[in-house]
């Protein structure tokens, strides 16, 4: 029994030394205003509705459809998520600040889970809309083209070459990491979010 | 003055010859679908194929409507059917993905992961999954009480609206509308409405029949 919860301790141990921090090699080169141009999310307004596939993986259970993102005129945004045959699951309208439900099916119909949807969608639209913040910005050291921003509330923005290649939110088990790549011109193509304690796993690939 | 006047008056003629143009469309529409009884000719002509069709195989071209959005998301693929009740939706655009629909077992296959559910366990999900398999076949029967159908027809084609009765149903969908080609009485069209303004349509092209001979499209183990 002892043995076990040793080895446990060890793998907890081990699983928090190897989320090490987006500053680690970093110095401190100042204090910069981070806005919406900065960074303007993945969803590219020139060409109306943006089509996503998005994965969702909890635990050993999987599940995709289409997500088509807009930003509407408005400057919110619409999202709907749809299966691959056409039902309808959800769809939200995104501020800043606020998640409006317009509908949802009935078994996700729930605050856990608008709360869930709203945490790991928001990051992804960017900072338009939202009042320009100090942060802290550091460089890599090896790296000067690597830069990471720092918002209080332990959010970091990692920037490769002034595109976002990460982003975190949270500490410890609270932790959500969002990463970008596969960049076309501006935008990010595809999109991965994790969490640190929950067995969910969301992908965004842009079609 | 005169060139008001010539103006105005030309204006006149276009405003009547528009509303003229219009009044004809409506009435054309009107005309265009007439309601009909199914006991008629309807019942016996479905019975009639049914009977003939051991199965279907065709591509799909699947346009989802959604008003907030006004644009239509395309889908494309493969559809296979084979009696008695093994439907597979293999789509190819915008990304590959499988549904399989083979009596009580469900496979999905999205992105090299492979999903079976029993549908038997979840009697909500087999009701929703009977409905599809219904309206893509035609095979109407197959829908249990709960639905008002009106039966629609013109020269070409008939049209059978379905309209759930079941607050369960009316929560994913308000209506069906499943299109019948009078040639073959297969379905050419079905559109799901989930309200008045939004809706998924399917339109099944390049239709063979009773080329299926074995139940290869349909494993799901």
């Amino acid at each position: 029994m002892i043995r076990n919860l040793w080895f446990i301790s060890l793998l907890c141990w081990m699983g928090c030394c190897s989320c090490s921090s987006l500053r680690s090699g970093c110095r401190v080169v100042g204090e910069q205003q981070i806005s919406g141009e900065k960074w303007k999310g993945i969803v590219d307004s020139r060409t109306g509705v943006n089509k996503y596939n998005l994965t969702i993986d909890a635990g050993k259970k999987h599940f995709s459809g289409l997500l088509l993102v807009k930003r509407m005129e408005t400057g919110d945004f619409r999202m709907v998520f749809t299966t691959h045959f056409g039902m309808r699951v959800f769809d939200f309208g995104l501020t800043a600040d606020s998640l409006t439900v317009h509908y949802c099916i009935p078994p996700l119909n729930r605050e856990k889970i608008f709360r869930f949807f709203r945490h790991d969608f928001t990051p992804l639209f960017g900072l338009a809309g939202r009042e320009p913040q100090m942060a802290v910005v550091y460089r890599k050291k090896k790296d000067p083209a690597t830069e990471v921003w720092e918002l209080p509330g332990s959010v970091y923005y990692l920037f490769q070459h002034h595109r976002i290649r990460r982003i975190t939110a949270g500490r410890g088990w609270g932790k959500t990491n969002w990463t970008f790549g596969d960049y076309q011109g501006d935008w990010p193509s595809s999109v991965r979010i994790r969490h640190a304690c929950w067995p969910i796993r969301l992908k965004l690939e842009r079609l | 003055m005169n060139i008001l006047n010539l103006l105005w008056t030309d204006m006149k003629t276009l405003w009547l010859i528009l509303m003229g143009v219009f009044a004809m469309g409506g009435t054309i529409a009107a005309q265009e679908w007439q309601k009909v009884d199914p006991q008629q000719e309807f019942n016996r002509r479905l019975t009639e194929t049914a009977g003939k069709i051991q199965s279907i195989e065709c591509d799909f071209i699947q346009g989802k409507y959604l008003d907030v959005f006004a644009e239509k998301v395309i889908s494309k693929g493969k559809f296979y059917f084979r009696k008695a009740g093994k439907v597979c939706l293999a789509y190819t655009e915008p990304i590959d993905y499988l549904m399989v629909v083979n009596e009580d077992k469900l496979k999905i296959v999205s992105g090299g992961k492979t999903t079976v559910a029993d549908l038997g366990a979840n009697p909500s999900m087999e009701g929703m999954n009977t409905l599809l398999a219904a309206c893509m076949t035609g095979d109407l029967s197959l829908l249990g009480q709960g639905y008002r159908m009106e039966y629609f027809q013109r020269p070409d084609a008939y049209l059978v609206r379905i309209i759930p009765l079941n607050q369960g149903v009316k929560a994913y969908l308000s209506e069906m509308a499943v299109y019948f080609d009078k040639k073959d009485m297969a379905v050419s069209k079905l559109r799901l409405s989930e309200n008045a303004a939004d809706y998924t349509e399917y339109e099944f092209i390049n239709r063979k029949f009773n080329t299926l001979t074995d139940d290869s499209k349909f494993m799901v183990h």
